[in-house]
């Protein structure tokens, strides 16, 4: 008898969460809005290169995981013997760049939405806090506020340009392409 | 139902005596899984995947070529010595054959540069009291080269002619080569193992066989990259 009352007590017990989620109302869900794509690709081959080895964000555990030549490569696209690993001979891939958009997007959707919008500066993101080590950040300072790589990302971040006319000199500067590292 | 407290209140003496002395056995054991909960669950299966030492190699500058050093010599498990940086140089993608006498030069964040050579079974390291490299670093491997007939490629003065591969990409925070250079070969998430030959210049650039006295083994063979 004792029993029995104690396993109705735990039946009660263990609803009483679920009745109160179902009070919870619907939330709204509204799209993300997120910088250009077509601008991304001039911004993706910056963070492959400082952020995406393998033995940091390439790897499939990481919330911001990138995909690239340089580290992880994205499954499905083809095999380690023709090339397709990383450091070999297959460039990163569009499809490759499309999951790190999505990565880079989807880490915080809301606040990049309001940085697009004008409503939250890039540094409210941690996409812009960690590399600057002005949060924590395990792979320590990657660069600067104001550095070549710094500039390419949150003036891509911004979005106050017209898609697809993304300046990308600080981009190619950071990559080492032109004078400034 | 009673609660503990409500049995303490009404118990004899001994009774008491016996709580005292449970609850002193429940406190160890309390601490003791504190304590064991301070370990690092995913570390410790790494370590544990690795398995044992290879038949007689004894732990030290010799053992488990290949595995990823800094797994164990690092903060934690801290097994001694500390590890900076460690890894191994095989001779090319397809053995596990060692390199010894190659160069492995690092180049840091900060402008330091060291150089290690590769022992007879092909490991490197650097102790954290040795060297102290900032990250990111750039390596690059100097390979000894070799002629057919097994004698080291020298230049008109006689100096040896050393064969360069350079990492395209940097090293950004593991201490462990082989973290990204696992013995498994080329996949999705690894280059495959540190090596000197494509498999066409195995035959035009031989390396010599292991050292009798080497006091290391190769890796088990478990399986080939493609070049």
């Amino acid at each position: 008898m004792k029993r029995r009352a104690l396993a109705v007590f735990a039946l009660v017990l263990g609803a009483l969460p679920l009745g109160q989620a179902a009070c919870v109302p619907e939330t709204t869900i509204t799209d993300a809005i997120c910088p250009p794509y077509e601008d991304f690709k001039k911004v993706s081959p910056v963070l492959e290169q400082r952020c995406g080895t393998l033995d940091c964000h390439g790897q499939v555990s990481r919330p911001l995981r990138l995909y690239s030549n340089l580290g992880l490569r994205l499954p499905g696209i083809d095999e380690p013997e023709n090339g397709y690993f990383p450091g070999g001979t297959v460039p990163t891939v569009e499809q490759e760049i499309e999951a790190n958009y999505r990565a880079v997007c989807g880490l915080e959707p809301e606040i990049i939405t309001d940085v697009v919008n004008g409503a939250a500066e890039p540094t409210d993101l941690t996409l812009v806090r960690k590399p600057r080590l002005t949060e924590k950040h395990k792979g320590g300072r990657i660069w600067d506020e104001g550095k070549a790589g710094d500039r390419c990302l949150v003036a891509w971040l911004k979005a106050d340009y017209a898609p697809g006319t993304f300046n990308d000199g600080d981009c190619k500067a950071a990559l080492g392409v032109d004078s400034e590292q | 139902m009673s609660s503990p407290l409500t049995h303490l209140a009404g118990a004899s003496a001994s009774a008491l005596g016996g709580y005292v002395a449970r609850l002193g056995a429940g406190a160890v054991l309390a601490l003791g899984l504190v304590l064991g909960g301070c370990g690092n669950p995913v570390i410790d299966a790494e370590i544990e995947a690795l398995g044992g030492e290879a038949e007689g190699v004894a732990p030290g500058e010799f053992h488990r070529p290949g595995q990823p050093c800094a797994l164990c010599h690092n903060d934690y498990p801290g097994e001694d010595p500390l590890m900076a940086v460690a890894g191994t140089v095989f001779a090319d993608p397809v053995s596990f054959h060692p390199v010894e006498g190659a160069e492995v030069i690092l180049y840091d964040a900060v402008g330091q540069i060291f150089r290690k050579e590769t022992n007879c079974i092909g490991n490197f390291f650097w102790t954290r009291d040795e060297a102290d490299p900032q990250f990111p670093f750039a390596v690059e491997v100097r390979c000894p080269t070799y002629n057919t007939d097994g004698t080291p490629k020298t230049d008109p003065t006689g100096k040896p002619i050393f064969k360069v591969k350079a990492m395209g990409s940097w090293v950004s925070r593991d201490r462990s080569c082989a973290g990204c250079h696992s013995l498994t070969g080329r996949q999705l998430d690894s280059t495959g193992w540190i090596y000197c030959n494509t498999q066409q210049e195995a035959a035009t650039n031989p390396y010599p066989p292991i050292a009798e006295t080497c006091a290391g083994k190769p890796p088990r063979q478990k399986g080939a990259a493609s070049e």
